[in-house]
Protein backbone atom coordinates (compact mmCIF):
# COMPACT_ATOMS: atom_id res chain seq x y z
CA UNK A 1 0.00 0.00 0.00
CA UNK A 2 1.23 3.48 -0.83
CA UNK A 3 1.92 5.74 2.16
CA UNK A 4 -0.77 8.42 2.59
CA UNK A 5 0.07 11.55 0.64
CA UNK A 6 0.45 14.69 2.77
CA UNK A 7 -2.57 16.96 2.45
CA UNK A 8 -2.41 20.75 2.46
CA UNK A 9 -4.96 23.51 2.15
CA UNK A 10 -5.29 27.17 1.32
CA UNK A 11 -7.91 29.93 1.36
CA UNK A 12 -9.16 30.93 -2.06
CA UNK A 13 -9.41 34.76 -2.32
CA UNK A 14 -12.95 36.05 -2.81
CA UNK A 15 -12.14 37.20 -6.33
CA UNK A 16 -10.56 35.81 -9.47
CA UNK A 17 -11.28 32.95 -11.81
CA UNK A 18 -11.31 30.10 -9.28
CA UNK A 19 -13.61 32.06 -6.99
CA UNK A 20 -16.00 32.81 -9.84
CA UNK A 21 -16.17 29.18 -10.88
CA UNK A 22 -16.61 27.99 -7.30
CA UNK A 23 -19.31 30.56 -6.75
CA UNK A 24 -21.05 29.06 -9.76
CA UNK A 25 -20.80 25.55 -8.27
CA UNK A 26 -22.10 26.93 -4.96
CA UNK A 27 -25.09 28.64 -6.58
CA UNK A 28 -25.92 25.72 -8.89
CA UNK A 29 -25.73 23.19 -6.05
CA UNK A 30 -29.40 23.77 -5.17
CA UNK A 31 -30.35 22.42 -8.57
CA UNK A 32 -27.53 20.00 -9.29
CA UNK A 33 -27.33 18.16 -5.98
CA UNK A 34 -30.47 16.11 -6.50
CA UNK A 35 -29.76 12.93 -4.53
CA UNK A 36 -31.20 13.14 -1.01
CA UNK A 37 -28.79 11.58 1.47
CA UNK A 38 -28.58 11.19 5.25
CA UNK A 39 -25.69 10.39 7.54
CA UNK A 40 -25.66 6.88 9.01
CA UNK A 41 -25.97 6.46 12.77
CA UNK A 42 -23.18 4.74 14.74
CA UNK A 43 -23.03 0.94 14.78
CA UNK A 44 -24.27 0.84 18.39
CA UNK A 45 -27.31 2.91 17.35
CA UNK A 46 -25.96 6.18 18.81
CA UNK A 47 -26.60 9.51 17.11
CA UNK A 48 -22.98 9.83 16.00
CA UNK A 49 -21.28 9.87 12.62
CA UNK A 50 -17.57 10.51 12.11
CA UNK A 51 -17.97 12.50 8.91
CA UNK A 52 -20.81 14.59 10.33
CA UNK A 53 -18.66 15.37 13.37
CA UNK A 54 -16.00 16.81 11.03
CA UNK A 55 -18.66 18.71 9.11
CA UNK A 56 -20.03 20.22 12.34
CA UNK A 57 -16.48 21.22 13.31
CA UNK A 58 -16.18 23.10 10.04
CA UNK A 59 -19.59 24.81 10.05
CA UNK A 60 -19.04 26.05 13.60
CA UNK A 61 -15.82 27.84 12.60
CA UNK A 62 -15.06 27.63 8.87
CA UNK A 63 -11.30 27.75 8.18
CA UNK A 64 -8.52 25.81 6.48
CA UNK A 65 -7.71 24.20 9.84
CA UNK A 66 -11.26 22.91 10.44
CA UNK A 67 -11.62 21.88 6.78
CA UNK A 68 -8.41 19.83 6.61
CA UNK A 69 -9.82 16.90 8.62
CA UNK A 70 -12.50 16.48 5.95
CA UNK A 71 -9.84 16.47 3.22
CA UNK A 72 -7.79 13.97 5.21
CA UNK A 73 -10.84 11.74 5.57
CA UNK A 74 -11.46 11.92 1.82
CA UNK A 75 -7.81 11.04 1.21
CA UNK A 76 -8.11 8.00 3.47
CA UNK A 77 -11.04 6.55 1.50
CA UNK A 78 -9.75 7.43 -1.97
CA UNK A 79 -8.89 4.53 -4.21
CA UNK A 80 -6.55 4.27 -7.18
CA UNK A 81 -9.57 4.67 -9.39
CA UNK A 82 -10.64 7.88 -7.67
CA UNK A 83 -7.02 9.04 -7.88
CA UNK A 84 -5.88 12.42 -6.63
CA UNK A 85 -8.09 15.41 -6.27
CA UNK A 86 -8.82 18.82 -4.83
CA UNK A 87 -11.46 19.26 -2.18
CA UNK A 88 -13.22 22.62 -1.97
CA UNK A 89 -15.38 23.79 0.91
CA UNK A 90 -17.57 26.76 0.03
CA UNK A 91 -19.80 28.23 2.70
CA UNK A 92 -22.15 31.11 3.33
CA UNK A 93 -25.12 32.15 5.46
CA UNK A 94 -28.72 31.81 4.27
CA UNK A 95 -30.86 33.58 6.85
CA UNK A 96 -30.28 31.80 10.16
CA UNK A 97 -28.76 28.77 8.45
CA UNK A 98 -25.27 27.98 7.22
CA UNK A 99 -24.94 26.46 3.78
CA UNK A 100 -21.89 24.44 2.85
CA UNK A 101 -20.96 22.89 -0.46
CA UNK A 102 -18.26 20.21 -0.43
CA UNK A 103 -16.87 19.60 -3.91
CA UNK A 104 -14.14 17.28 -5.10
CA UNK A 105 -12.41 17.85 -8.42
CA UNK A 106 -10.12 15.30 -10.03
CA UNK A 107 -6.52 16.45 -10.37
CA UNK A 108 -4.20 15.37 -13.16
CA UNK A 109 -1.29 13.49 -11.70
CA UNK A 110 1.08 15.21 -14.11
CA UNK A 111 0.30 18.51 -12.49
CA UNK A 112 0.51 17.15 -8.98
CA UNK A 113 3.91 15.57 -9.60
CA UNK A 114 5.73 18.90 -9.66
CA UNK A 115 3.93 20.36 -6.69
CA UNK A 116 4.46 20.12 -2.94
CA UNK A 117 0.94 19.59 -1.53
CA UNK A 118 2.02 20.83 1.88
CA UNK A 119 2.54 24.25 0.37
CA UNK A 120 -0.61 24.34 -1.73
CA UNK A 121 -0.84 27.62 -3.60
CA UNK A 122 -3.73 29.39 -5.26
CA UNK A 123 -1.80 29.33 -8.54
CA UNK A 124 -1.57 25.55 -8.26
CA UNK A 125 -5.29 25.33 -7.49
CA UNK A 126 -6.00 27.37 -10.61
CA UNK A 127 -3.87 25.09 -12.79
CA UNK A 128 -5.67 21.96 -11.57
CA UNK A 129 -9.12 23.36 -11.18
CA UNK A 130 -9.42 25.05 -14.51
CA UNK A 131 -8.63 21.78 -16.30
CA UNK A 132 -11.24 19.70 -14.54
CA UNK A 133 -14.10 22.14 -14.00
CA UNK A 134 -17.47 20.62 -14.86
CA UNK A 135 -16.40 17.18 -13.69
CA UNK A 136 -16.80 16.88 -9.96
CA UNK A 137 -18.62 15.33 -7.03
CA UNK A 138 -20.43 17.57 -4.58
CA UNK A 139 -22.56 17.52 -1.46
CA UNK A 140 -24.75 20.33 -0.20
CA UNK A 141 -25.74 20.83 3.43
CA UNK A 142 -27.80 23.65 4.89
CA UNK A 143 -29.09 23.79 8.45
CA UNK A 144 -29.03 25.75 11.68
CA UNK A 145 -25.75 25.21 13.49
CA UNK A 146 -26.45 23.09 16.58
CA UNK A 147 -25.76 19.59 17.89
CA UNK A 148 -28.87 18.17 16.19
CA UNK A 149 -28.36 19.70 12.75
CA UNK A 150 -26.77 18.59 9.49
CA UNK A 151 -28.10 15.02 9.38
CA UNK A 152 -29.37 15.33 5.84
CA UNK A 153 -27.98 16.76 2.63
CA UNK A 154 -27.99 16.36 -1.11
CA UNK A 155 -25.30 14.99 -3.38
CA UNK A 156 -24.31 14.82 -7.02
CA UNK A 157 -21.63 13.01 -8.97
CA UNK A 158 -20.87 14.85 -12.20
CA UNK A 159 -18.03 12.48 -12.99
CA UNK A 160 -20.45 9.74 -13.99
CA UNK A 161 -23.02 9.99 -16.70
CA UNK A 162 -24.93 6.74 -16.22
CA UNK A 163 -26.96 5.53 -13.25
CA UNK A 164 -24.09 3.27 -12.24
CA UNK A 165 -23.44 3.86 -8.60
CA UNK A 166 -19.95 2.50 -8.07
CA UNK A 167 -18.21 5.88 -8.00
CA UNK A 168 -20.99 7.33 -5.86
CA UNK A 169 -20.48 4.49 -3.44
CA UNK A 170 -17.02 5.87 -2.73
CA UNK A 171 -18.32 9.44 -2.41
CA UNK A 172 -21.59 8.89 -0.55
CA UNK A 173 -21.03 5.66 1.37
CA UNK A 174 -17.35 5.80 2.21
CA UNK A 175 -16.42 9.49 2.42
CA UNK A 176 -19.72 10.95 3.61
CA UNK A 177 -20.62 7.82 5.68
CA UNK A 178 -24.13 8.27 4.37
CA UNK A 179 -26.78 6.50 2.38
CA UNK A 180 -29.80 7.52 0.37
CA UNK A 181 -32.32 9.24 2.57
CA UNK A 182 -34.99 6.99 1.12
CA UNK A 183 -34.39 3.36 2.04
CA UNK A 184 -34.51 0.62 -0.53
CA UNK A 185 -37.80 -0.69 0.89
CA UNK A 186 -39.43 2.74 1.12
CA UNK A 187 -38.51 3.85 -2.41
CA UNK A 188 -39.63 0.52 -3.85
CA UNK A 189 -42.80 0.52 -1.80
CA UNK A 190 -43.83 4.02 -2.91
CA UNK A 191 -43.46 2.93 -6.54
CA UNK A 192 -45.15 -0.46 -6.14
CA UNK A 193 -48.10 0.91 -4.15
CA UNK A 194 -48.65 3.66 -6.74
CA UNK A 195 -48.58 1.05 -9.52
CA UNK A 196 -50.91 -1.24 -7.60
CA UNK A 197 -53.40 1.54 -6.89
CA UNK A 198 -53.20 2.86 -10.45
CA UNK A 199 -53.95 -0.60 -11.87
CA UNK A 200 -56.81 -0.99 -9.42
CA UNK A 201 -58.42 2.37 -10.03
CA UNK A 202 -58.20 2.64 -13.81
CA UNK A 203 -60.81 1.25 -16.21
CA UNK A 204 -58.31 1.46 -19.05
CA UNK A 205 -57.22 -2.07 -19.94
CA UNK A 206 -54.14 -0.85 -21.78
CA UNK A 207 -52.88 0.88 -18.65
CA UNK A 208 -53.58 -2.23 -16.57
CA UNK A 209 -51.62 -4.26 -19.11
CA UNK A 210 -48.66 -1.88 -19.14
CA UNK A 211 -48.45 -1.85 -15.36
CA UNK A 212 -48.67 -5.64 -15.17
CA UNK A 213 -45.97 -6.03 -17.80
CA UNK A 214 -43.63 -3.66 -15.94
CA UNK A 215 -44.37 -5.41 -12.63
CA UNK A 216 -43.66 -8.80 -14.15
CA UNK A 217 -40.30 -7.69 -15.52
CA UNK A 218 -39.21 -5.69 -12.48
CA UNK A 219 -37.37 -8.53 -10.73
CA UNK A 220 -34.49 -8.06 -13.15
CA UNK A 221 -33.81 -4.61 -11.68
CA UNK A 222 -33.03 -5.86 -8.19
CA UNK A 223 -30.40 -3.77 -6.35
CA UNK A 224 -30.16 -1.14 -9.08
CA UNK A 225 -30.06 2.52 -8.07
CA UNK A 226 -32.89 4.46 -9.66
CA UNK A 227 -35.77 6.85 -9.23
CA UNK A 228 -39.41 5.96 -9.79
CA UNK A 229 -39.19 8.14 -12.89
CA UNK A 230 -36.26 6.03 -14.16
CA UNK A 231 -38.30 2.85 -13.58
CA UNK A 232 -41.27 4.14 -15.58
CA UNK A 233 -38.95 5.34 -18.34
CA UNK A 234 -37.05 2.06 -18.50
CA UNK A 235 -40.22 0.10 -19.25
CA UNK A 236 -41.40 2.72 -21.72
CA UNK A 237 -44.73 3.24 -20.00
CA UNK A 238 -47.11 5.41 -22.01
CA UNK A 239 -47.96 8.92 -20.85
CA UNK A 240 -51.47 7.87 -19.65
CA UNK A 241 -49.99 4.96 -17.66
CA UNK A 242 -47.32 7.22 -16.24
CA UNK A 243 -49.90 9.82 -15.24
CA UNK A 244 -52.09 7.16 -13.64
CA UNK A 245 -49.14 6.00 -11.50
CA UNK A 246 -47.85 9.45 -10.56
CA UNK A 247 -51.43 10.44 -9.71
CA UNK A 248 -51.40 7.75 -7.01
CA UNK A 249 -48.25 9.15 -5.36
CA UNK A 250 -48.68 11.54 -2.46
CA UNK A 251 -46.76 14.20 -4.41
CA UNK A 252 -44.90 14.32 -7.73
CA UNK A 253 -41.56 14.99 -6.00
CA UNK A 254 -41.43 11.28 -5.14
CA UNK A 255 -40.82 10.55 -8.81
CA UNK A 256 -37.27 11.88 -8.53
CA UNK A 257 -36.32 10.38 -5.17
CA UNK A 258 -33.32 8.08 -5.52
CA UNK A 259 -33.26 4.60 -3.96
CA UNK A 260 -31.99 1.09 -4.52
CA UNK A 261 -34.70 -1.08 -6.10
CA UNK A 262 -35.68 -4.15 -4.07
CA UNK A 263 -37.38 -6.97 -5.97
CA UNK A 264 -38.37 -8.54 -2.64
CA UNK A 265 -40.17 -5.39 -1.48
CA UNK A 266 -41.76 -4.87 -4.87
CA UNK A 267 -43.15 -8.38 -4.80
CA UNK A 268 -44.33 -7.82 -1.25
CA UNK A 269 -46.36 -4.81 -2.34
CA UNK A 270 -47.44 -5.90 -5.82
CA UNK A 271 -47.44 -9.63 -5.55
CA UNK A 272 -50.15 -10.97 -7.86
CA UNK A 273 -51.16 -10.83 -11.45
CA UNK A 274 -54.77 -11.62 -12.29
CA UNK A 275 -56.36 -12.20 -15.66
CA UNK A 276 -60.13 -12.20 -15.97
CA UNK A 277 -61.78 -13.81 -18.99
CA UNK A 278 -65.24 -12.94 -20.29
CA UNK A 279 -66.18 -16.54 -19.51
CA UNK A 280 -66.04 -15.64 -15.81
CA UNK A 281 -62.71 -17.35 -15.18
CA UNK A 282 -60.15 -15.47 -13.10
CA UNK A 283 -56.55 -16.62 -13.20
CA UNK A 284 -54.28 -15.43 -10.42
CA UNK A 285 -50.63 -16.07 -9.69
CA UNK A 286 -47.63 -14.24 -8.35
CA UNK A 287 -46.89 -11.49 -10.86
CA UNK A 288 -43.33 -12.68 -11.24
CA UNK A 289 -44.48 -16.29 -11.82
CA UNK A 290 -47.69 -15.85 -13.77
CA UNK A 291 -46.25 -16.51 -17.21
CA UNK A 292 -44.43 -19.55 -15.88
CA UNK A 293 -47.44 -21.25 -14.30
CA UNK A 294 -50.03 -20.42 -16.97
CA UNK A 295 -49.43 -21.49 -20.52
CA UNK A 296 -51.44 -19.78 -23.20
CA UNK A 297 -51.50 -19.40 -26.97
CA UNK A 298 -52.28 -16.40 -29.15
CA UNK A 299 -55.87 -15.10 -29.17
CA UNK A 300 -58.02 -16.31 -32.09
CA UNK A 301 -59.97 -14.01 -34.45
CA UNK A 302 -62.61 -13.42 -31.79
CA UNK A 303 -60.07 -12.69 -29.10
CA UNK A 304 -60.58 -16.03 -27.38
CA UNK A 305 -57.53 -17.45 -25.70
CA UNK A 306 -56.92 -20.74 -23.87
CA UNK A 307 -54.94 -20.79 -20.64
CA UNK A 308 -53.78 -24.02 -19.06
CA UNK A 309 -52.13 -24.83 -15.76
CA UNK A 310 -50.93 -28.09 -14.27
CA UNK A 311 -50.52 -28.95 -10.58
CA UNK A 312 -52.05 -30.71 -7.60
CA UNK A 313 -55.05 -29.04 -5.90
CA UNK A 314 -53.83 -27.85 -2.51
CA UNK A 315 -56.79 -25.66 -1.54
CA UNK A 316 -60.14 -24.41 -2.78
CA UNK A 317 -61.65 -21.09 -1.70
CA UNK A 318 -65.09 -19.55 -1.93
CA UNK A 319 -64.83 -15.76 -1.86
CA UNK A 320 -66.93 -12.79 -2.77
CA UNK A 321 -65.38 -11.03 -5.72
CA UNK A 322 -65.68 -7.26 -5.72
CA UNK A 323 -67.02 -5.95 -9.01
CA UNK B 1 -42.51 36.42 16.55
CA UNK B 2 -42.18 34.53 19.83
CA UNK B 3 -41.33 30.86 20.22
CA UNK B 4 -44.93 30.23 21.26
CA UNK B 5 -46.33 31.92 18.13
CA UNK B 6 -43.89 30.06 15.90
CA UNK B 7 -44.75 26.70 17.44
CA UNK B 8 -48.49 27.37 17.38
CA UNK B 9 -48.23 28.10 13.65
CA UNK B 10 -46.14 24.98 13.07
CA UNK B 11 -48.53 22.88 15.18
CA UNK B 12 -51.62 24.04 13.30
CA UNK B 13 -50.11 24.15 9.80
CA UNK B 14 -48.08 20.97 9.74
CA UNK B 15 -47.75 18.88 12.90
CA UNK B 16 -51.38 17.80 13.33
CA UNK B 17 -51.62 16.58 9.74
CA UNK B 18 -48.12 15.10 9.79
CA UNK B 19 -48.86 13.04 12.91
CA UNK B 20 -52.07 11.71 11.37
CA UNK B 21 -50.41 10.71 8.11
CA UNK B 22 -47.52 9.11 10.02
CA UNK B 23 -50.02 6.90 11.88
CA UNK B 24 -51.56 5.80 8.58
CA UNK B 25 -48.16 5.06 7.07
CA UNK B 26 -46.98 3.00 10.06
CA UNK B 27 -50.28 1.10 9.99
CA UNK B 28 -49.61 0.33 6.30
CA UNK B 29 -46.08 -0.85 7.08
CA UNK B 30 -47.46 -3.19 9.74
CA UNK B 31 -50.58 -4.26 7.87
CA UNK B 32 -51.41 -7.89 8.66
CA UNK B 33 -48.85 -8.21 11.45
CA UNK B 34 -50.17 -10.02 14.55
CA UNK B 35 -50.10 -9.02 18.22
CA UNK B 36 -50.04 -5.27 17.75
CA UNK B 37 -52.27 -3.66 20.34
CA UNK B 38 -52.13 -0.06 19.14
CA UNK B 39 -50.41 2.38 16.83
CA UNK B 40 -50.68 5.94 18.04
CA UNK B 41 -49.11 9.23 17.06
CA UNK B 42 -49.39 12.75 18.44
CA UNK B 43 -48.10 16.21 17.76
CA UNK B 44 -46.47 17.62 20.89
CA UNK B 45 -48.89 20.08 22.47
CA UNK B 46 -47.94 23.77 22.57
CA UNK B 47 -47.85 23.70 26.37
CA UNK B 48 -45.56 20.65 26.57
CA UNK B 49 -43.27 22.00 23.88
CA UNK B 50 -42.85 25.35 25.66
CA UNK B 51 -42.20 23.56 28.95
CA UNK B 52 -39.57 21.33 27.35
CA UNK B 53 -37.95 24.35 25.67
CA UNK B 54 -37.23 25.74 29.14
CA UNK B 55 -35.30 22.64 30.28
CA UNK B 56 -31.87 23.36 31.73
CA UNK B 57 -28.69 21.33 31.35
CA UNK B 58 -26.36 20.12 34.12
CA UNK B 59 -24.50 23.46 34.09
CA UNK B 60 -27.75 25.35 34.70
CA UNK B 61 -27.94 26.85 31.21
CA UNK B 62 -30.74 26.45 28.70
CA UNK B 63 -30.65 22.99 27.13
CA UNK B 64 -32.12 24.17 23.84
CA UNK B 65 -30.77 27.36 22.23
CA UNK B 66 -32.94 26.69 19.14
CA UNK B 67 -35.89 24.63 20.43
CA UNK B 68 -37.70 24.48 17.09
CA UNK B 69 -34.66 22.86 15.46
CA UNK B 70 -33.43 20.86 18.45
CA UNK B 71 -36.49 19.28 20.06
CA UNK B 72 -36.89 16.06 18.11
CA UNK B 73 -40.17 14.70 19.47
CA UNK B 74 -42.49 17.39 18.09
CA UNK B 75 -44.21 14.40 16.54
CA UNK B 76 -44.15 11.13 18.44
CA UNK B 77 -45.24 7.66 17.41
CA UNK B 78 -45.78 4.68 19.68
CA UNK B 79 -46.47 1.08 18.82
CA UNK B 80 -47.69 -1.14 21.63
CA UNK B 81 -47.22 -4.87 21.14
CA UNK B 82 -48.14 -7.92 23.20
CA UNK B 83 -44.83 -9.60 24.00
CA UNK B 84 -41.12 -8.82 24.11
CA UNK B 85 -40.31 -10.78 20.95
CA UNK B 86 -42.90 -8.67 19.13
CA UNK B 87 -40.83 -5.55 19.86
CA UNK B 88 -37.93 -7.03 17.86
CA UNK B 89 -40.18 -8.22 15.05
CA UNK B 90 -41.91 -4.84 14.65
CA UNK B 91 -38.61 -2.98 14.99
CA UNK B 92 -37.11 -5.00 12.13
CA UNK B 93 -40.05 -4.28 9.85
CA UNK B 94 -40.07 -0.55 10.58
CA UNK B 95 -36.32 -0.18 10.13
CA UNK B 96 -36.68 -1.51 6.60
CA UNK B 97 -38.63 1.63 5.77
CA UNK B 98 -37.41 4.31 8.16
CA UNK B 99 -34.08 6.14 8.38
CA UNK B 100 -33.15 6.45 12.06
CA UNK B 101 -30.39 8.74 13.28
CA UNK B 102 -30.53 7.07 16.68
CA UNK B 103 -31.84 3.81 18.12
CA UNK B 104 -31.60 2.63 21.73
CA UNK B 105 -33.04 0.26 24.28
CA UNK B 106 -33.78 2.36 27.35
CA UNK B 107 -33.16 0.40 30.52
CA UNK B 108 -32.30 1.39 34.11
CA UNK B 109 -28.61 2.18 34.65
CA UNK B 110 -27.95 -0.85 36.86
CA UNK B 111 -29.21 -4.46 36.81
CA UNK B 112 -30.17 -3.88 40.47
CA UNK B 113 -32.62 -1.13 39.56
CA UNK B 114 -36.08 -1.14 38.04
CA UNK B 115 -37.69 1.75 36.19
CA UNK B 116 -38.34 2.68 32.58
CA UNK B 117 -37.91 0.06 29.84
CA UNK B 118 -38.60 0.64 26.14
CA UNK B 119 -37.14 0.82 22.65
CA UNK B 120 -36.74 4.36 21.32
CA UNK B 121 -35.57 5.81 18.04
CA UNK B 122 -35.30 9.20 16.36
CA UNK B 123 -36.14 8.88 12.66
CA UNK B 124 -36.25 11.15 9.65
CA UNK B 125 -39.72 11.69 8.25
CA UNK B 126 -40.20 9.71 5.03
CA UNK B 127 -40.31 12.09 2.07
CA UNK B 128 -43.79 10.91 1.08
CA UNK B 129 -45.21 12.56 4.20
CA UNK B 130 -43.70 15.99 3.53
CA UNK B 131 -46.13 17.88 1.34
CA UNK B 132 -44.48 20.38 -1.02
CA UNK B 133 -46.92 23.19 -0.20
CA UNK B 134 -46.01 23.24 3.50
CA UNK B 135 -43.76 26.16 4.50
CA UNK B 136 -40.26 24.67 4.90
CA UNK B 137 -39.66 26.51 8.19
CA UNK B 138 -42.65 24.68 9.74
CA UNK B 139 -41.56 21.14 8.84
CA UNK B 140 -39.54 19.22 11.45
CA UNK B 141 -36.95 16.72 10.20
CA UNK B 142 -37.41 14.09 12.85
CA UNK B 143 -39.98 12.21 14.88
CA UNK B 144 -39.58 10.01 17.93
CA UNK B 145 -40.61 6.37 17.62
CA UNK B 146 -41.23 4.08 20.58
CA UNK B 147 -42.01 0.37 20.53
CA UNK B 148 -43.13 -1.10 23.85
CA UNK B 149 -44.87 -4.09 25.29
CA UNK B 150 -48.27 -3.60 26.91
CA UNK B 151 -46.68 -3.84 30.35
CA UNK B 152 -43.85 -1.44 29.55
CA UNK B 153 -46.42 1.05 28.25
CA UNK B 154 -48.76 0.61 31.21
CA UNK B 155 -45.93 1.18 33.67
CA UNK B 156 -44.58 4.27 31.89
CA UNK B 157 -48.04 5.85 31.71
CA UNK B 158 -48.65 5.35 35.43
CA UNK B 159 -45.12 6.49 36.23
CA UNK B 160 -45.61 9.59 34.10
CA UNK B 161 -48.78 10.34 36.02
CA UNK B 162 -47.48 9.59 39.51
CA UNK B 163 -43.71 9.70 39.34
CA UNK B 164 -43.00 12.97 37.53
CA UNK B 165 -45.86 15.19 38.61
CA UNK B 166 -47.09 14.19 42.05
CA UNK B 167 -49.58 16.62 43.55
CA UNK B 168 -47.71 16.99 46.80
CA UNK B 169 -44.07 17.55 45.82
CA UNK B 170 -41.27 15.00 45.64
CA UNK B 171 -41.90 11.30 46.26
CA UNK B 172 -40.67 9.70 49.43
CA UNK B 173 -38.06 6.89 49.23
CA UNK B 174 -40.78 4.29 49.90
CA UNK B 175 -43.00 5.77 47.20
CA UNK B 176 -40.09 5.55 44.75
CA UNK B 177 -39.58 1.94 45.84
CA UNK B 178 -43.24 1.25 45.09
CA UNK B 179 -42.72 2.54 41.53
CA UNK B 180 -39.58 0.43 41.18
CA UNK B 181 -41.52 -2.57 42.54
CA UNK B 182 -44.30 -2.13 39.98
CA UNK B 183 -41.67 -1.83 37.23
CA UNK B 184 -40.14 -5.11 38.44
CA UNK B 185 -43.59 -6.74 38.36
CA UNK B 186 -44.20 -5.43 34.82
CA UNK B 187 -40.77 -6.72 33.78
CA UNK B 188 -41.57 -10.10 35.35
CA UNK B 189 -44.96 -10.25 33.62
CA UNK B 190 -43.27 -9.55 30.26
CA UNK B 191 -40.78 -12.33 30.91
CA UNK B 192 -43.52 -14.77 31.94
CA UNK B 193 -45.75 -13.99 28.95
CA UNK B 194 -42.80 -14.26 26.58
CA UNK B 195 -41.79 -17.61 28.06
CA UNK B 196 -45.36 -18.91 27.82
CA UNK B 197 -45.74 -17.62 24.29
CA UNK B 198 -42.48 -19.26 23.20
CA UNK B 199 -43.47 -22.51 24.89
CA UNK B 200 -46.89 -22.61 23.23
CA UNK B 201 -45.50 -21.60 19.85
CA UNK B 202 -42.80 -24.24 20.16
CA UNK B 203 -45.35 -26.89 21.09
Amino acid sequence: MDPPRPIGGTDVPLEGEVFNLLQDVYAKSERECAIDIAFDRAEDGGARNDCRTLLLGYVRAPSVDTGLPLATRLGSVSTRRSALGLLFLATGLVGQQRKIVIARFAAHSGILADENPEALSVQFVERVFLRSVGSYKAALYQDTVNDHGYWTGRAVDKQITSGEAEVSRYWITEFLASDFRTTSATGTRVLAVAMRNAAKSTENLEIKKEITAAATLSAGLNDQVMTAGDFLGRFGLSQPAREAIVGQMKHPGLLSEQFRFSAEEFNRQLPYKSVELNSGAILTAAATEFDNVFEHGEPDEDGNVTYSATGRVVSTKFEKVSR
Amino acid sequence: MTLETDYRTRHATVLIQLAASLAELIADYLNGEPRIDRISTRPKSVERFLKKAENVDSAGGRKYAQPLAQIQDQVGARITVFYKADVERVREILLRYLRPIETKHLVPASEWEFGYFGWHSVCLFPQELILPDWPAECVPQFFELQIKTLFQHAWSEANHDLGYKPEGGALTPDQRRVLAFTSAQAWGADQAFQDLFSELQGG
